[in-house]
């Protein structure tokens, strides 16, 4: 990549440049509008959609009379305006340049309260049970069409600068249910419902190992250690795993036993990275290589040698779901993000755990200084080689981990393909995360969510002019889009990949 | 007259020099040792898989000599029918001698025969990463190309009724242009974007694998009363025709062989000859001083990975039309990772290349035999393989252990550099 002066960032010239982004999202906006009211908005009038906002009817919604509701959905939009007014605001009206923990709450707070009337109001909940909801196709895509393209067309005018990508957001999230009524229509009453919190459910799950191997691959790369072989601990932590629970006969504290030593043979791969990386400066990119056809070799090996002639390695473990006490009832996502397998609580507590260590600790600071200016960091005493094998080390626990996340969580027999290629998907992730936990789980999820839409829309292969092998390769498109710098520039660690040598 | 004897420097006896001249590490000495290190991790892997091996091991304070022994000679037969497979079985040859009768000699033959057949693709495919790591470009989605060049060169395949003069050369040229533009549009994303070629290969690899059932099952690909994704077969007239099948039509040797060793020489004449491989090797050593002397970085980035991407459709291509004749889902197995691999275990070298095809292959067929006479699991000659290119490809690692000297001379192999 040539190098590119750093702009000055004053904050006149930030407005120009988000003033002209303003101007690109709304175009979006206006073409994602315009495909909805032309594309699906033209379907027959006699077609519609059930959607199903429930994967099963074990949560209640408490009951509220009618005029109780209309309050506590006044109460909510007040707090939703409270929280996200002042971030939409011009700055000389008081508006704040950030989200700041305190609106974020408040207005996810509102949100909740306004879902509660409206998935009442919809008839969801009357007898405990969340219901369907059958909307006409072409009401419904146009509908979301106007409004996309009514949003594009004050953004253009406008140039609302802070307000645009909150906005391309929604655009996306709206073109992509139109998307989902759209493949989903039918005309005969009793067709299949595309199960929408199945679909987000899913999500979580295929998303797992994808958010670790790319927070995996953030620690390292932030270290300044590219870690291509994320694939490689994939395989040995799905192997690994999946034997130690089935020797341990998938007790619950077997199955604990599984993930740690899934971790540490990750942690293992990650030894050997880091030792050609550091000690004898090897090149990262083909070592990382060697070493993920090293571990598919020997999965290979164990798997025709030992897995297929023991009897012991027959029984698949799966890790529990577990529903959590009161906000597993919120319509939609209390399903979706509350009443999971457990080793999604795990992959998100990790999340958060890596974003505290990276960028609120001292530890973290090192690290990231490492990753940057290996030179200035030893000239102040920090010892580069330390912080490396450290950040590698660690970051092959959690990439072991993501192995497990194929056999031990999801109940799958081990095979060597079973990872199919997603640790290098895991590598790509991370750079959309823009080397950022946080940032990671929101590409990763991205691509858990065509994952399982690709699976879920099975059902409606005969109706979909796309064919949902284009859907499955949406996300490495957009990945492609995405790394050609089209969104915004990208900038890795500044000594991302460079053996240190000492002076 | 006092006579002066000049005090001769002291010659290091003949014993000493060969130890000395053996431990300047050079790549036979990097490979032999490779190859003891791969041999003996293989051996410690049957041990421990085999559950007879592991309980004698239990007696071995009592009966050492027969530990060792049983050990030994389970390994032994194991490596040397792996060897038997990949080459040439001796006792197939001593019948062939007392007996020389066709049916006796396509015996002999049969291993070599196959062993290279598998090879012509990968020398091919290796070829193509090599022209990309020359210029410090990483096509590490490889897989795609391999794939694109074979589906284009399956639809002339199936449609023509040419005569094999016509009809093989358009197959190539078909499957390399396809190649080259698939790869071409990576290197274009890199030169004019900066895009790290890593990522968009093997995101374009992927989106190629996403895309092939739905390809597999067009109407015009997929064949007749096949559901589950196999398409048409390629027309006799569009086959690489067997070299061998005068003696034995089980000798499935073809033309792709002839047409790799070709390859591999116009590639060495590319890369130490033409004016062109010389820019590529530029580039690769040195960005900033191949742009001072005034070569256009963006054109030679886009021509390098579209060379290598038109070797590797045509790897693709070989496979189709010599080897596999239809596609399917699982098409091409892995000859785009292990491609990566043979060019690292050539060192980027076209004999180099060549020769560890050639053993990728032996440890193919050899270990298919092996599983079937004594029932180890052929990944074992993949585990001997993905050894053998770890120690190759980071000879530090090895020059340390074995305190060879001159490391850093082998490990000045030309490859990518980092991210960006």
């Amino acid at each position: 990549m040539s190098m590119v002066a750093p702009e000055i960032i004053t904050a006149s010239n930030l407005r120009i440049t988000s003033k002209a982004r303003a101007l690109g999202y709304g175009i979006t906006l206006v073409l994602f509008g315009l495909f909805e009211v032309l594309a699906f908005g033209r379907t027959s009038t006699a077609l519609h959609t059930t959607i199903q906002f429930a994967y099963d009817s074990a949560m209640v919604v408490p009951e509220l009379s009618s005029l109780v509701g209309v309050v506590v959905l006044i109460v909510g939009l007040g707090l939703v305006a409270l929280g996200v007014g002042p971030r939409f605001a011009p700055e000389r009206f008081g508006g704040w340049a950030r989200w700041s923990k305190l609106q974020l709450f408040i207005g996810g707070v509102g949100v909740l309260l306004m879902l509660w009337p409206i998935s009442l109001w919809m008839g969801v909940n009357q007898d405990g049970q969340l219901r369907d909801w059958t909307v006409d196709v072409a009401y419904f895509c146009i509908t979301l069409g106007v409004v996309s393209i009514a949003a594009g067309a004050v953004l253009i005018w406008r140039r609302f600068d802070r307000a645009a990508p909150i906005l391309l957001y929604c655009g996306i999230v709206v073109f992509i249910l139109a998307f989902l009524v759209w493949a989903a229509r039918y005309a005969v009453a009793p067709a299949p419902p595309l199960t929408l919190t199945g679909v987000l459910w899913g999500m979580m799950l295929f998303s797992t190992f994808l958010i670790l191997g790319a927070v995996s691959g953030t620690i390292g790369e932030r270290s300044g250690v590219v870690n291509i072989a994320i694939e490689g601990q994939f395989i040995a932590g799905a192997m690994v795993g999946f034997m130690v629970a089935d020797v341990m006969h998938n007790t619950g504290v077997g199955q604990i036993v599984a993930l740690v030593t899934a971790a540490i043979s990750g942690a293992v791969f990650a030894t050997i990275l880091s030792v050609m990386a550091n000690r004898y400066r090897a090149n990262q990119i083909i070592v990382g290589v060697l070493l993920v056809s090293f571990a598919t070799a020997i999965a290979q090996f164990i798997q025709g040698q030992v897995l297929t002639t023991d009897a012991v390695y027959q029984n698949t473990p799966v890790l529990p779901v577990w529903a959590l006490p009161v906000v597993s009832r919120i319509p939609v996502i209390g399903p979706v993000l509350f009443d999971q397998n457990c080793f999604v609580y795990l992959t998100i507590a990790l999340v958060v755990l890596w974003h505290f260590l990276l960028f609120k600790t001292r530890w973290g600071l090192r690290v990231r200084s490492v990753g940057e200016k290996p030179v200035a960091s030893e000239t102040v005493g920090v010892s580069v080689f330390g912080a490396r094998y450290q950040a590698v080390i660690l970051a092959g626990l959690v990439a072991g981990l993501g192995g497990a996340a194929f056999t031990v969580a999801a109940g799958n027999q081990f095979t060597w393909e079973l990872t199919s290629g997603y640790g290098y998907v895991a590598l790509a992730i991370m750079i959309l995360g823009r080397w950022r936990p946080y940032g990671a789980m929101a590409a990763a999820l991205m691509f858990g969510f065509t994952d399982s839409l690709s699976g879920a829309l099975g059902v409606f292969s005969q109706q979909i002019v796309i064919p949902d092998a284009f859907i499955s390769a949406l996300p490495y498109m957009v990945t492609i889009v995405v790394v050609s710098g089209l969104v915004g520039k990208i900038r890795p660690p500044a000594a991302d990949g460079v053996p240190f040598v000492r002076r | 007259m006092t006579a002066v004897t000049a005090q001769r420097p002291r010659q290091p006896s003949r014993f000493m020099a060969i130890i000395s001249k053996a431990r300047e590490a050079n790549i036979v000495v990097l490979s032999v040792i490779s190859l003891l290190i791969a041999g003996a991790f293989g051996a410690v892997l049957i041990i421990l898989t085999t559950p007879s091996l592991l309980t004698s091991w239990e007696s071995f304070f009592s009966h050492p000599g027969a530990t060792i022994a049983s050990s030994a000679k389970l390994v032994w037969w194991a490596y040397e029918s792996l060897f038997q497979g990949a080459v040439v079985s001796f006792h197939d040859l001593s019948t062939w001698i007392g007996n020389p009768t066709k049916a006796n000699l396509a015996t002999v033959l049969g291993p070599l025969s196959s062993t290279l057949t598998y090879a012509s693709p990968l020398i091919v495919a290796g070829l193509g990463l090599s022209v990309g790591f020359r210029g410090s470009l990483f096509d590490i989605g490889g897989q795609g190309q391999v794939i694109a060049g074979a589906g284009a060169a399956l639809i002339v395949g199936f449609s023509l009724h040419t005569s094999p003069l016509l009809q093989v050369p358009l197959e190539m040229v078909v499957a390399m242009l396809v190649g080259a533009l698939l790869a071409g549009a990576c290197g274009a994303l890199k030169a004019y974007t900066g895009a790290h070629e890593v990522i968009t290969t093997m995101m374009s690899s992927r989106i190629i694998l996403a895309l092939l059932p739905w390809f597999l099952g067009l109407g015009f690909i997929a064949r007749a009363g096949f559901h589950d994704g196999a398409s048409k077969t390629v027309n006799p007239e569009g086959q690489l025709p067997l070299l061998l099948g005068h003696i034995s039509p089980s000798l499935t040797l073809n033309l792709g062989f002839p047409i790799a060793i070709a390859t591999v020489f116009l590639v060495q004449w590319f890369f130490n000859r033409s004016k062109t491989g010389f820019r590529i090797f530029m580039v690769g050593q040195s960005r900033e001083a191949a742009r001072t002397a005034g070569i256009n970085i963006k054109q030679v980035t886009i021509l390098t990975l579209a060379l290598a991407g038109a070797l590797l459709g045509m790897a693709g291509m070989l496979e189709l039309t010599g080897i596999e004749q239809f596609m399917s889902t699982n098409f091409g197995g892995s000859y785009g990772i292990d491609a990566i691999a043979v060019a690292l275990v050539g060192r980027n070298k076209p004999w180099g290349v060549f020769a560890a095809a050639v053993f990728f292959g032996m440890m193919q067929q050899g270990g298919q035999i092996m599983e079937a006479t004594t029932g180890i699991s052929q990944s074992l000659a993949i585990v001997i393989q993905a050894v053998v290119a770890f120690c190759i490809a980071t000879p530090f690692f090895v020059c340390d252990i074995f305190k060879l000297r001159g490391g850093e001379r082998l490990a000045a192999l030309e490859t990518s550099a980092g991210w960006a």
